[in-house]
């Protein structure tokens, strides 16, 4: 699997919450982090919160698709991210908190296109 | 996408380096340029101040709103003509998701004044959170409840009209509605728990006053304390400039608080100038991956994901 780190990030937690509203993020490492490089196999922009799957393949040729939770649309449209920015196919990296149980899931902080495109899923202030 | 030695390598140096410049900027956080002081933080701490005390002159949240309503005169019902532009989206301002805007941040042991039997509550689920129990009804897509409304995320609408203003909240379709044409709320005996509450209230010049009653018990947020099914709220509504709508809330509730529980609520309108945004229903049906359960020491795992492979039910429900 192409996990490129899996850390402990305590000091760049304050600028990643949990986004997680309408659940308890306490499924989620909250000091961990986890960052993966692949492509999107689909952005399921729903209420009350979108999931961006994305095929990551392993060292061995075994591909994984791993689940990263954000909030819904609209707060994905004040951030600037629509779904036709990750459309299938869509090379990126992306880093999250992932799930204590090891399954493959994470709460999306950051991602960044091939393109250089970063898109953080957390609206700025008014 | 296949992987190399140097990919990995590059990665950890680029995590590493990350953490350790968020470590060192932490390191040099006294050096660094201070904070932006709010140039009105004296002046909201000294109303504060005085919108506390004058929660405590009142046993009740009724003896609170009957005075307020005495002070205008019954107050002047708007019209078409003198409706107050409350228009577009608006979101909340601060606070996160904690209740008391100006508390600390939700997981730590929020303002309000609890009785012993609520503070043990409230200190357990502190204590619970820290060790990463938790779990919130809402997972289901429940009803927030009312105070609980007040401190939701995401987006809300105020629709004003002469004899009601409707007060919307994207996050599980919750919405108030506050009657302005003379109505009191019902007798006592007829009364009954809503998941919204029963609100009436008068205008006061362009100042929505407003009393809630008939609601039911919940929590103000994870970790931040819960409420019985005798909370009663009193709320002062005012725009205070072209993008802030205000509320001064007073919460009454016996069995949970000792005293009144005085919060400043602010919500900002958002810049949707590309028209871009819209309000959609929530449903937790809609989407299998957000299906959430509470485990059996009272935590929160999410359900069987679709993109999960087969054969690896055996670590979710």
């Amino acid at each position: 699997m192409r996990r490129l780190a899996l850390t402990w990030a305590a000091a760049a937690l304050a600028l990643a919450p949990l986004a997680v509203a309408h659940h308890s993020a306490s499924m989620f490492e909250a000091v961990k982090t986890v960052t993966l490089t692949g492509v999107v196999k689909e952005f399921q922009y729903t209420n009350p919160h979108s999931w961006l799957i994305v095929d990551v393949k392993g060292a061995d040729g075994t591909i994984t698709s791993w689940g990263f939770e954000a909030e819904g649309p609209s707060t994905l449209m004040r951030a600037g991210i629509r779904k036709s920015d990750l459309a299938p196919g869509t090379k990126l990296t992306i880093t999250g908190h992932p799930m204590r149980d090891g399954r493959p899931a994470a709460t999306w902080i950051k991602a960044t296109r091939a393109d250089g495109r970063v898109m953080d899923p957390h609206p700025p202030k008014e | 996408m296949s992987v190399t030695k140097s990919a990995v390598r590059t990665g950890v140096m680029l995590i590493a380096g990350w953490a350790l410049a968020g470590a060192l900027a932490l390191a040099q956080a006294p050096t660094k340029e201070p904070a932006k002081k709010d140039p009105n933080a004296a002046a909201l701490a000294a109303e504060k101040t005085r919108l506390t005390a004058l929660g405590l002159k009142y046993k009740t949240a009724w003896g609170l709103f009957s005075a307020l309503k005495e002070q205008a005169h019954g107050g002047k019902p708007i019209t078409n003509q003198t409706i107050p532009d409350w228009e577009g989206i608006y979101t909340r301002t601060k606070g996160g998701t904690a209740f008391d805007p100006d508390g600390p941040e939700q997981g730590e042991t929020p303002l309000g004044h609890f009785t012993p039997e609520y503070k043990a509550k409230l200190d357990k689920s502190v204590a619970d959170r820290k060790k990463g129990i938790e779990y919130d009804p809402l997972s289901q897509c429940n009803s927030p409840t009312y105070p609980r409304w007040l401190d939701l995320p995401f987006m809300r609408e105020f629709i004003v009209t002469p004899h009601q203003t409707t007060m919307i909240a994207e996050a599980f379709n919750s919405i108030r509605r506050i009657y302005t044409d003379g109505r009191g709320h019902l007798p006592a005996e007829d009364q009954f728990p809503t998941e919204t509450g029963d609100a009436i209230g008068f205008w006061d010049g362009d100042k929505l006053v407003v009393h809630v009653n008939s609601n039911m018990a919940h929590m103000y947020e994870r970790a931040q304390g819960f409420y019985s099914d005798q909370v009663e709220g009193v709320e002062i509504w005012h725009k205070v400039d072209a993008n802030t709508l205000v509320a001064n809330v007073w919460i009454y509730d016996p069995p949970a608080l000792v005293e009144p529980w005085y919060v400043r609520q602010s919500y900002t309108r958002i810049d949707d100038k590309g028209k871009t945004l819209r309000i959609n229903n929530w449903s937790c049906k809609g989407n299998s991956n957000n299906d959430v359960y509470e485990t059996s020491d009272g935590g929160s795992q999410h359900g069987k994901f679709t993109f999960e492979k087969q054969g690896s039910a055996e670590k979710s429900k």
